[in-house]
Parts: C-alpha cells; sequence; structure tokens
C-alpha cells in the first residue's frame, strides 16, 4: 500500500515536471531553456530498470516530437539513451549528493540538446555551434540547478520505499 | 542470482533495442509519413500537452506584445502632448478665420509676439507695421474680443499694449446700452491683476454679474460691440458717486498668439454683427429679461398710483354726494346688504356715448330683480362683468394699457360699486362671488349725475395724467415688453386690475 502510494505520489510529480515543460519552458526563457522532462525522466529511471528507462525515455520522447515542428524522432531517441544510461548507473551516480545529482542533471540535458541537434539536422546550420558550445550549456546548467534544488526539496517525499 | 541479473540485462538490451529502433524509425520515416504520425500524436496522446505549449507561446508572446504596446502607447502620448498645442493653435487660428470672414474687410492679421522681460509684459509686439496699414491707436482684437491697441507703429511692425497696461482705457457699454463707463486694467494684487474694472458707472445703473460689457464706440478709438468682459461684482471705491464693477476679462492676453488690427476706416465703419457669438446672445436674453421685470415692477407701480387716485376720488365724490341726491343705485344680487330705494329717472345709458367700451353692454329696460329695488322702476340697465365705478372714471381710467391687455391675465374682477350710492369703494362680495353689479337708471338719475360732472372732470384729468405717464414709459421698451411680460408673468403676476375692462366679445 505504501509502495502504490509512493509510485502515485511519483508519477504525479512527473506529471507535473512534463505538464511544467510544456506550459513554464515557453514562458521562462527564449534562449536558455529548461528541460522539465529530462527532470521527470531521471525521476522515473532511478527507480526502475535500465530496459524500462529506455522505454520511458522513448514516451516522453514521442511527447517532445510531437510538440516540435521538426527533428521528429531525435527527442525518442535522446531522451532513450539518456533513461537507459540514468537507470544503468544510477547506484554509481544518485547517491546522496545534490551537487553529483546536478552534473549528472547537467550531463543529461545537454547531451539531450546536442543529440537533437545532430539527429534534426540543424547541427550542421550557421549558429548550430554557439547553440551547441553557448546556449546549450546555459541551458543544462539552468536545469541542473533547477533539477538539484528540485530533487533536494522532493527528496523526501519521493524517495523509494525500502524493499 | 547470477541468472537473473543477467537475464534482467538482457531484456533491458532488448527493450534498449525495441526503442532505439523505434526512435531511428522515427527518424528516418518520410517526411509524408512522419508528418502523419506526427499529426496523430498531437491530436491524441500529446494533444493536450501541445494545446498547452501552443497557450504558453501565446502567453509569451502576449508579455512580448506588452512591451511593445507600452513602448507605442508611450510614443503615442508623446505625441499627443506635442499635437495638443498644435491643436490649440489651429483652433485659434481657425477662430481667427471666422472673424476675419465676419469682418470681411479692413483688418490686419498679424502675430502676437510676447515680451520677455520682466515689466514689459503689458506690451506686445505685432508683425505687421504701417505698410500693412497699422496706425496708432487702432484696437487689437481677437476672436473672443478687445485684447489692446496699438500704440506705436513702425513701417513692418508695431506695439500694442494689453488690456493689463496701466494705461489702457476703453469706453465701455453694456450690450443693452444702458450703462456707460472706462474700462481700465485693475491693477490689484494676486488673481485680480488679471481683472478689469469699469468706472464711472452711474449709480442708477446696477449691473448684475454676467452682464456683458463691450465698447461703446465713444471716442471713436474703439468701434461699438467688442465685448470686453462680464461683470463679477461692484467693488467700493473712495470717490462714492459713481459705481465701479470688476470685470472678468473674455479674452486672457497670454493665450493670444494671432490677432487682428482693426484698420481705421473699419473701426470707423463699426463692426456691428462681428462678435454675434453665443455668449452675446445669452447677455443680451439676460438683458431683455431684465429689462422685462423693470416693466412689470413699473406697471405694479402704476398699479398702485391708480389706487392712490381713485382714494381720492371717491372721497371727493363722497363728500358730492352726500350733499345732493343721486339717482343711480347699484343692485346685486350677492350678500351685499339692500340699499335704499332711490328714485331713477336716468336716461338709456349711463355712459356717453363716445365712452362706450366694447365691454360695457347697453341693455333693453330690464326690471329690478333684487329685493331691495324691487320697487324701482328702471328705464336702462348696464350690465357688466367689469368692475363699475363711476362710468366716466371707468372709462377713462379703467382702459387697460396696451401691454396689460395683450397678457391676458384677467380674473373676476371686483366690483366697485358707485359711491353715488355706496358712499365707499371697496371690493364687494361680488367680486369673489361671481356677482354681476346691476346699474340702474331712473327718473332721478340725471340730478345723480349732475354732482359728478365736478368730480369726473378731477378724474378725467388724473386719468390722463395716468395715460400719458404710462404711454411714456411703455412707448420705450414696448417691443421686448410683451414677450418678458409673459414670461415674467407667471413668476411674479402684479395685482388684478380692478379698473380693467372686459375683453371685447367677452362674456356679458
Amino acid at each position: 500500500m505504501s509502495s502504490l502510494f509512493d509510485w502515485f505520489r511519483l508519477l504525479f510529480a512527473v506529471l507535473l515536471l512534463v505538464v511544467a515543460h510544456f506550459v513554464l519552458r515557453p514562458l521562462l526563457g527564449d534562449r536558455i531553456e529548461i528541460n522539465f522532462l529530462v527532470l521527470a525522466l531521471l525521476l522515473l529511471s532511478i527507480r526502475v530498470r535500465p530496459g524500462v528507462g529506455a522505454l520511458l525515455g522513448l514516451v516522453m520522447g514521442a511527447a517532445a516530437d510531437a510538440a516540435s515542428p521538426a527533428g521528429f524522432g531525435s527527442a525518442m531517441l535522446a531522451l532513450t539513451l539518456v533513461g537507459y544510461v540514468t537507470s544503468w548507473l544510477k547506484a554509481a551516480f544518485f547517491a546522496e549528493n545534490a551537487v553529483l545529482d546536478g552534473v549528472v542533471i547537467f550531463a543529461s540535458a545537454w547531451g539531450v540538446i546536442l543529440l537533437r541537434l545532430l539527429l534534426s539536422g540543424r547541427g550542421f546550420e550557421a549558429g548550430a555551434a554557439v547553440t551547441a558550445l553557448v546556449w546549450a550549456p546555459l541551458s543544462a546548467a539552468a536545469t541542473a540547478l533547477v533539477g538539484a534544488v528540485l530533487f533536494a526539496v522532493l527528496r523526501p517525499l519521493l524517495k523509494p520505499a525500502a524493499a | 542470482m547470477a541468472r537473473t541479473s543477467r537475464t534482467g540485462t538482457r531484456t533491458d538490451v532488448a527493450l534498449l533495442g525495441v526503442a532505439l529502433v523505434a526512435a531511428f524509425s522515427a527518424l528516418i520515416l518520410p517526411t509524408g509519413v512522419r508528418s502523419l504520425v506526427q499529426g496523430v500524436l498531437r491530436s491524441s496522446v500529446a494533444a493536450p500537452l501541445v494545446a498547452a505549449q501552443a497557450w504558453a507561446e501565446r502567453g509569451r508572446q502576449a508579455i512580448g506584445d506588452h512591451g511593445r504596446l507600452v513602448k507605442s502607447v508611450d510614443s503615442l502620448a508623446l505625441g499627443a502632448q506635442a499635437a495638443e498645442p498644435l491643436r490649440a493653435e489651429n483652433d485659434r487660428l481657425r477662430a481667427l478665420l471666422g472673424l476675419g470672414q465676419r469682418l470681411q474687410w479692413g483688418f490686419v492679421a498679424t502675430e502676437v509676439m510676447h515680451s520677455a522681460l520682466e515689466g514689459d509684459e503689458n506690451t506686445v509686439l505685432l508683425a505687421a507695421g504701417s505698410a500693412a496699414g497699422v496706425r496708432p491707436f487702432s484696437p487689437l482684437v481677437v476672436p473672443e474680443g478687445l485684447i489692446g491697441m496699438v500704440k506705436s507703429v513702425d513701417a513692418s511692425s508695431s506695439t500694442a499694449i494689453l488690456w493689463t497696461n496701466p494705461d489702457f482705457r476703453a469706453s465701455a457699454t453694456t450690450t443693452d446700452g444702458l450703462a456707460f463707463g472706462i474700462v481700465a486694467a485693475h491693477l490689484g494684487r494676486g488673481a485680480d491683476r488679471f481683472l478689469l474694472e469699469m468706472r464711472g458707472v452711474p449709480f442708477r445703473s446696477e449691473l448684475k454679474p454676467g452682464t456683458l460689457i463691450v465698447t461703446s464706440g465713444l471716442g471713436n478709438v474703439f468701434p461699438r460691440g467688442i465685448p470686453i468682459g462680464v461683470v463679477l461684482r461692484e467693488t467700493k471705491t473712495v470717490e462714492g458717486w459713481a459705481r465701479t464693477y470688476l470685470i472678468r476679462p473674455i479674452v486672457s492676453p497670454d493665450a493670444a498668439t494671432a490677432a487682428m488690427v482693426l484698420l481705421p476706416p473699419r473701426a470707423a465703419a463699426g463692426v456691428t454683427g462681428a462678435w454675434s457669438n453665443s455668449e452675446l446672445a445669452a447677455a443680451s436674453q439676460k438683458a431683455i429679461v431684465t429689462a422685462g421685470d423693470s416693466i412689470v415692477a413699473d406697471s405694479v407701480r402704476v398699479i398702485q398710483e391708480r389706487l392712490a387716485k381713485l382714494s381720492l376720488l371717491d372721497s371727493l365724490r363722497r363728500a358730492a354726494i352726500y350733499g345732493g341726491d343721486s339717482g343711480v343705485r347699484v343692485e346685486s344680487d350677492s350678500t351685499a346688504a339692500p340699499r335704499p330705494a332711490l328714485p331713477t329717472d336716468a336716461p338709456a345709458s349711463v355712459l356717453p356715448a363716445p365712452n362706450r367700451r366694447p365691454g360695457v353692454t347697453t341693455a333693453a329696460p330690464l326690471p329690478a330683480t333684487a329685493p331691495s329695488a324691487s320697487s324701482v322702476p328702471t328705464s336702462a340697465a348696464v350690465r357688466s362683468t367689469a368692475p363699475v365705478t363711476s362710468p366716466r372714471v371707468t372709462a377713462r381710467i379703467a382702459a387697460p394699457p396696451p401691454r396689460t391687455s395683450a397678457a391676458g391675465a384677467r380674473t373676476t374682477a371686483p366690483a366697485y360699486r358707485p359711491a353715488a350710492v355706496t358712499g365707499s369703494v371697496v371690493p364687494g362680495p361680488a367680486a369673489s362671488t361671481g356677482a354681476r353689479p346691476r346699474v340702474m337708471t331712473g327718473p332721478g338719475a340725471p340730478p345723480a349725475l349732475r354732482p359728478r360732472s365736478a368730480v369726473t372732470s378731477r378724474a378725467d384729468s388724473l386719468a390722463r395724467a395716468a395715460a400719458r405717464a404710462r404711454a411714456g414709459e411703455s412707448a420705450k421698451a414696448k417691443g421686448v415688453a410683451d414677450s418678458a411680460q409673459a414670461r415674467s408673468r407667471n413668476q411674479s403676476r402684479p395685482p388684478d386690475n380692478p379698473f380693467r375692462l372686459p375683453p371685447a366679445g367677452g362674456p356679458a
């Protein structure tokens, strides 16, 4: 019962993050974007097996690609890899350390942006280097900052029950 | 344990492979199929998310638009601030054009340049000089009225003093021309510094606040009819032999940036009709109403004088009648006390033929119906609803003045019994009950009329004097009296004229 309640609480938090990704992200900035989908995927992937994490990344990527006019499939692929990797490396990286959480989130968000740039074909356009090396790290840093604070605040609530 | 972990790893790898294949498949899909799949997702599973993102995008666009709109509004506000003086100047120039159209000739439009020097604020420089026909003492006017006078003239420019200058003087009058005075700067302190004062107004000319003051045309400097200001109140002066009024100027000198100089031929020809604006019309209407009120007051005074004369007349008559006999008697079916019957032998009518009024009808001989006079044979009866005194007095004195006859305010007139019978002239009860006095004459009437000859001659002289006084006073303002008196009748109705004859064709 307690485990089921924890899962409902977790899903509610993930749903809020997904909604925030589509509602808050356009309002917060133009060039520096906070990727709430990565945060939601990380919340889920650290609690599931890598394969399930990959599937969750695929689903979230599909939702992201549905709202994007170009590069359909790039977010699927990027978030699939992020979900699998973060779920596989959860024992190593997701300790009780906010800084380490921030680093992982930063790497994940930057990797997603880079993969989307490459896979959507925009990586070879003019200004792509600036986006990949300036705006993408800034966006990833913003995402990492928000994620670290969010995880630190929600850790008591989202801590999985003891098996 | 190791098998479980290995199986789990294989499952994870398999799921990863499936996910990767799906993702790569989405990437390599043809454009049409990709759009189809994307459309299906947007319209089904991801529809709420897409809608939320679209709403957020609109909100962000609105935020950006708000900033642009604020900038645009600020720019428009700055433009509006700059446009307001232009609009005001445009209005002034349009009004100046309108004044030019009304004047038609004999003026020079010029720009007014105010001086910024201390102590020189009462003088302006005009951009027109003698080359344009400007001469010293030419009036400087704006569409609202008088603003000043040209002081000195050069070839291409001239200097004018405003009405705020201590040297400014203008002969002024009211629009009805009943009060004259000299308008000059008030030279007060504070807000009163920008007022005018009208000096030398005779004490008999009391001006009400709001009365429009215009130039009088006297002195051959300013033509008659240029508005100067309106009366604020009367001020007390040390002289005490004339009234002085504070005048609120119609024109503010600071607001004048363009004006017109009236050339000497135009000033000599007059500016009649050039300032016939609504304010002038309102002032004229107020003057008419004031004149109407004074006429009504004069009418009341004349009536009171007539009453006094009538009292004197009745006293004289009473003295004459009690010294002889009388053949005239008044019978009334009212509550009046019966009077002693007197033998009458009067002619058919007590009124001489030339003095008969339409309201007095001569009837056939009627039998006496009143109980007190039933025994008296009558040869004639005069029936009238008009108040009856002496017939001659009625005919002479009680002729309604022309303006009051037009009023039509006729009520039940009090009946005056002839003093020859009653011995007193007081409104009888018949006045209130509507009873009609009946003047009966009989064989003894001529002796009764005899003593009236001396009395009526006195009454006739008084009546003629009253008529002359009334005719003299009504000749002046007869044109405005009818309308003004009709308007004021409902507010201050004068007492009923007891001498008024019934209108022609009225009820007998």
